[in-house]
């Protein structure tokens, strides 16, 4: 028998165990709230989720034709699948539904510089409890989440999406100017606001509530001047926006939480409250979630729900330092020979006795 | 807080910028000191900001890249780049110089409207996609060659039908026996910044702004 110790660590097995020991701990995490792992099916009837989808956010997702000419969608966008799943297969279970997954999704995600179809996620989302309640208590858990994956740092940049959708609605009947304003508005770009709206008869009222939807900072005074200004559906989505932030602070968080007035529904499906996750040292942000009521309708089940995901590669680079060394395996013991079969015979008998084994390649294919 | 990072382009952009981060008192009264270093300490943002502030000098069509990305916190960057990028930041702060028109520009005589839809328009240009985007909308398929400097050369020697190039003072133009055939818009330098930043870094990203529009904007004028 040739055997040798072999003590190198490939990096690349050092940061998938990292991902497993990161998906470890949150799944521990979550299941201490009550929300219980599921899995996520890799493929779904494109037919059945269309709608839920969107044309739009479809685009970003691969499908392909299945075995009978359906076409099929990839995991991708892991949300309307769980609302999917759960009008097919956890519609009996007891509501308020917790659910909790961490898996690789592929989507294609075009950045100026940076092009990508995989990833994992993790995430979590609250089925059937709707309003301040479900906001709450997902975002508690995500703050939770967060603090014991060692993200204390961790911030959330929270918005609602009947403030800058009812007020740029509002302002033009032309989708090619609602969607310049948007454009402008989700870059606080108050100078395009003012060269768009320079064109448009609108009010000096209207106009100011434009640009303080760019507000860098934004405050309550912002917010209630919004609501005052518009009253009707911004003045509920601030009222709502207001009680959450209230309940955040009252549990401590204040000081973690960032307003955002210009988030609309970027998914086709975010009915309320809307967040990302940020963090001062990560070069992009973390995650992000929101409200969701009338999803699940599209699937036959008119319940409310609220969900968040995390982007893990994002995490663990981000915690490469701070997180407890990976454990080392035991060094290998390297087998060889001559023959194949005593090659592996010896590493069998190794094996049997606890020790880790790698067969190396300089045995022949003779029997 | 971590260090601050604000990317810079390289060239007659970052005299400008930095003339003005001087006025708000966010940069050395002259950018001489700079040199040629590529990573360079603002002690003078750093004094009023406080936090550690340095610029990193890149090229203009970076600065979007290394903010989308985090690697800088800010840059200032026009919207010609941005816009051509797709790059996701955010702008919340328009400088009062560095601004242009872009337009579609051809031989004296020639006239756009002599093409029809469906026509193969051979379009020069350094700005595919702002093209691109722009033709469409006219329902025009053209065929667009790709020229990174000297634009107006296309024109000249024939190799497109019309140029779609940034216009400042028209005088390349006319220079090379070409005008303005159609505006397609103005362009802009924006302050930029990254989509990730934290409570604090939002909180200078306003401070910035504040100091710009206290100190830095030339009397009389009033940017958003």
């Amino acid at each position: 028998m040739t055997a040798t110790r072999f003590q190198a660590q490939s990096p690349l097995s050092s940061r998938t165990r990292r991902r497993r020991q990161l998906f470890q701990r949150a799944m521990q995490a979550l299941e201490q709230w009550s929300y219980a792992e599921i899995e996520v099916p890799l493929l779904a009837p494109y037919a059945e989720l269309r709608d839920a989808l969107g044309e739009e956010r479809s685009s970003d997702l691969f499908r392909f034709p299945g075995r009978a000419g359906e076409l099929l969608v990839l995991r991708g966008d892991i949300t309307p699948l769980i609302a999917w799943q759960y009008a097919n297969h956890l519609k009996q279970q007891a509501l308020p539904t917790r659910v909790a997954y961490a898996r690789r999704i592929a989507r294609i995600e075009q950045e100026f510089a940076r092009e990508r179809s995989e990833s994992y996620q993790l995430g979590a989302e609250l089925i059937g409890r709707g309003g301040l309640a479900g906001d709450a208590e997902l975002l508690v858990v995500l703050m939770d989440l967060l603090n014991r994956l060692g993200l204390e740092d961790a911030e959330l940049r929270i918005g609602h999406v009947g403030i800058a959708g009812t007020i740029v609605d509002g302002v033009s009947n032309d989708e090619h100017v609602r969607e310049q304003l948007y454009a402008a508005v989700r870059r606080r770009d108050r100078f395009a606001v003012d060269e768009i709206t320079a064109a448009l008869t609108i009010d000096d009222g209207s106009r100011s509530s434009l640009r303080r939807l760019c507000a860098i900072v934004p405050d309550f005074y912002d917010l209630e001047r919004l609501a005052q200004r518009h009253g009707g559906a911004v003045a509920a989505a601030v009222g709502e926006l207001l009680q959450l932030l209230d309940v955040l602070e009252e549990l401590g968080y204040r000081d973690r939480v960032i307003l955002d007035l210009s988030r609309r529904d970027d998914r086709g499906y975010y009915t309320g409250i809307t967040f990302s996750v940020v963090a001062e040292n990560a070069d992009a942000l973390l995650g992000g979630g929101g409200r969701y009521d009338a999803l699940l309708g599209h699937f036959g089940c008119n319940l409310p729900a609220v969900g968040f995901g995390l982007n893990v590669e994002r995490i663990v680079e981000l915690l490469e330092s701070k997180m407890d060394p990976v454990p080392e395996p035991l060094a290998p013991t390297a087998v060889g020979g001559e023959r194949v079969v005593d090659a592996l015979r010896d590493a069998m008998s190794l094996r049997e006795q606890g020790q880790r084994v790698r067969v190396d390649g300089n045995t022949t294919t003779e029997g | 807080m971590q260090r601050l990072r604000i990317a810079m382009p390289k060239g007659r952009l970052m005299t400008s910028a930095l003339e003005y981060f001087a006025r708000a008192g966010l940069a050395p009264a002259t950018a001489e000191s700079i040199g040629r270093r590529l990573v360079v300490d603002l002690p003078e943002a750093s004094a009023a900001l406080g936090v550690p502030v340095e610029i990193l000098v890149v090229k203009n069509a970076d600065v979007a890249t290394y903010v989308e990305h985090g690697v800088a916190h800010f840059g200032v960057c026009g919207t010609d780049v941005l816009d051509e990028s797709g790059a996701d930041v955010l702008r919340p702060y328009t400088f009062p110089f560095g601004r242009c028109r872009i337009a579609i520009a051809g031989p004296r005589g020639a006239d756009i409207s002599q093409f029809e839809a469906g026509d193969t328009v051979r379009v020069a240009s350094k700005l595919p996609n702002t093209t691109r985007r722009h033709f469409a909308r006219r329902g025009w398929n053209p065929e667009i060659i790709k020229l990174n400097g000297s634009v107006e050369l296309g024109a000249v020697l024939g190799i497109a039908d019309v140029i779609v190039d940034l216009v400042e003072t028209g005088n390349t133009l006319r220079e090379n026996d070409l005008v303005v055939l159609e505006d397609l818009g103005g362009t802009s330098v924006k302050l930029i910044a990254a989509r990730s930043l934290s409570r604090v870094q939002m909180h200078v990203l306003g401070e910035v702004i504040d100091r710009f529009r206290e100190r830095a904007e030339p009397p009389g004028t009033s940017t958003p």
